[in-house]
């Protein structure tokens, strides 16, 4: 078992993998690589969700070595710990839709979760205030972008601003658009150019098989 | 200049305040703006409204709590407009952990316990029965990896047992659904891109059409992809959803908040004026001295 700890292994297992999925997807190919690919997606699956319990483990590490040491915000260490610990004893214990699991995630989980996303228009409004501030050409497109499409948006702006629904219109689904497909564009490029630097066995950085060199100057 | 002074530095408390008091009066006491139904929704509306006695949709929900709310009216009143069509089989998948308490609530709302039965699954909604009509298969993890390994596999990624362990094979079996090719429409309820992932793995290989309803910061996305033809159809965020209710007449909770959405991003609109106006009249005075 000794070729475990060997880099070529999972450089070449790395090499075959990329090719078992990316080929099929790409051309005709006989039923048997299919299979292939379908197994390795199958597996990617199971992978996933014992890398949830990697997670899982690595913060309960984590956290109790956070309140052995008094660190700041110890004591919420203490609480992701028990309603962590609570989640994974009950859910395994008496199952997923058990009512004091379900009673776990409707009285803690949803709430803390839809707080925090609702919080955000009490900072948006803040931020209308003090970002939007027209010191300067490119802010001032920006900025009056930002009035058409909200005039558009709100029922009350396109009843007392009819005018600006078309040119916000105009503005979604010509301006924007170009910019959001040359993002668009640029991932499926660099996903196709990423796959085959994978298949030549060029991209190890991305499995932690090599470490990323970091310039000095790029680290400050 | 103490004008100007007084414009630049409100405290944000205020606006917190003012959102906060403006919000809860307008869901309290709202005033019915009228609504003007976009192009997308009216499609979508169509789209669902075409199904044929026979066809199979998959329903997944990629929802979290934190889209819960946006998406609620979007939810209710699409998948109440989907079982009103006589003859249409439902699957319900969730591609996120939290998605599958959201599915069960909206079932409950749209439906009633059928007789004999004390709870979930055994819901009837608009007269289509549990494990006649419709299955709840629950949260599938792995996401993409999951609608991949669907389209390839169909059957053995669906499994036979569904979220609550009852053996739904029959289910599947009498409707003649082997395979991903006999998904008619996917629907996907999205704050994470499911639609995205079913689009990829269905449209593009099976020609599905796939409808996806999304939160706000999704919308750009999703235009870009239903004007180059990927999505069959979209409902953005809760403006679609409202308009989606007040097109299948399912009045509630998207139509409601839309009085409270108005005025709010009018006071948007008026901060962002104070907010010039301040700085114009003395930041930036002060910087130039």
């Amino acid at each position: 078992m000794s070729f475990l700890k060997k880099k070529e292994f999972y450089v070449v297992l790395l090499i075959v993998v990329s090719i078992a999925i990316y080929i099929p997807y790409f051309f005709r190919v006989p039923q048997e690589l299919i299979n292939l690919q379908n197994w390795l997606v199958d597996t990617t699956v199971i992978i996933g969700a014992l890398a949830v319990w990697v997670g899982f483990i690595t913060s309960t590490r984590r956290e109790v070595v956070k309140i052995q040491r008094r660190r700041r915000g110890w004591f919420y260490g203490i609480v992701i710990l028990v309603l962590s610990w609570a989640m994974v004893i009950i859910g395994i214990g008496v199952g997923k839709t058990n009512v004091i699991f379900e009673l776990l995630q409707r009285a803690f989980v949803l709430p803390g979760d839809s707080t925090i996303y609702a919080i955000i228009v009490f900072y948006l409004t803040s931020a209308g205030a003090r970002a939007f501030r027209v010191n300067s050409f490119e802010s001032g497109v920006l900025t009056l972008g930002a009035l058409l499409l909200l005039l558009k948006q709100a029922p009350l702006g396109e009843l007392l601003t009819p005018w600006a629904a078309p040119v916000a219109v105009y503005l979604e689904n010509n301006v924007a658009m170009a910019a959001t497909r040359v993002f668009s564009v640029s991932l499926a490029v660099g996903s196709v150019v990423l796959a085959i630097r994978l298949m030549l066995g060029q991209e190890m950085a991305l499995v932690g098989l090599v470490q990323r060199v970091v310039r000095r100057d790029e680290e400050q | 200049m103490s004008f100007f002074k007084t414009l630049a530095n409100i405290d944000r408390r205020y606006y917190y305040a003012t959102v906060f008091i403006l919000t809860t009066l307008l869901l309290l006491f709202p005033f019915g703006l009228p609504l003007k139904i976009s192009p997308e929704v009216r499609v979508t509306y169509d789209r669902i409204d075409s199904l044929q006695p026979g066809d199979l949709v998959i329903i997944n929900f990629c929802l979290t709590a934190s889209g819960y709310n946006e998406l609620k009216g979007a939810c209710n009143s699409m998948i109440a407009h989907v079982f009103e069509k006589p003859g249409v089989k439902v699957i319900f998948t969730a591609t996120a952990d939290q998605a599958p308490i959201m599915l069960e609530e909206i079932i409950a709302n749209n439906g009633e316990l059928m007789p004999g039965y004390s709870d979930y699954p055994y819901y009837s909604i608009r007269g289509k029965q549990y494990g006649v009509d419709y299955i709840n298969m629950g949260y599938y993890p792995g996401l993409f990896k999951w609608i991949a390994a669907l389209s390839a596999d169909f059957r053995n990624s669906l499994g036979n047992n569904d979220w609550y362990g009852v053996d739904v094979s029959g289910f599947l079996d009498s409707n003649n659904i082997m395979e991903a090719s006999d998904v008619d429409l996917v629907i996907s309820f999205d704050s994470d891109d499911g639609a995205g992932d079913f689009m990829r793995y269905f449209y593009l290989e099976y020609g599905t059409p796939v409808i996806q309803s999304m939160i706000g910061v999704m919308v750009a996305g999703a235009k870009v992809e239903y004007n180059a033809g990927n999505y069959a159809a979209i409902v953005p965020s809760i403006r679609g959803a409202a308009e989606y209710q007040f097109l299948a007449n399912y009045p509630g909770y998207a139509l409601t908040q839309m009085d409270a959405f108005s005025v709010v991003q009018f006071f948007l609109i008026l901060l962002m004026v104070i907010g010039n106006v301040g700085y114009y009249g003395y930041t930036r005075k002060l910087k130039e001295r």
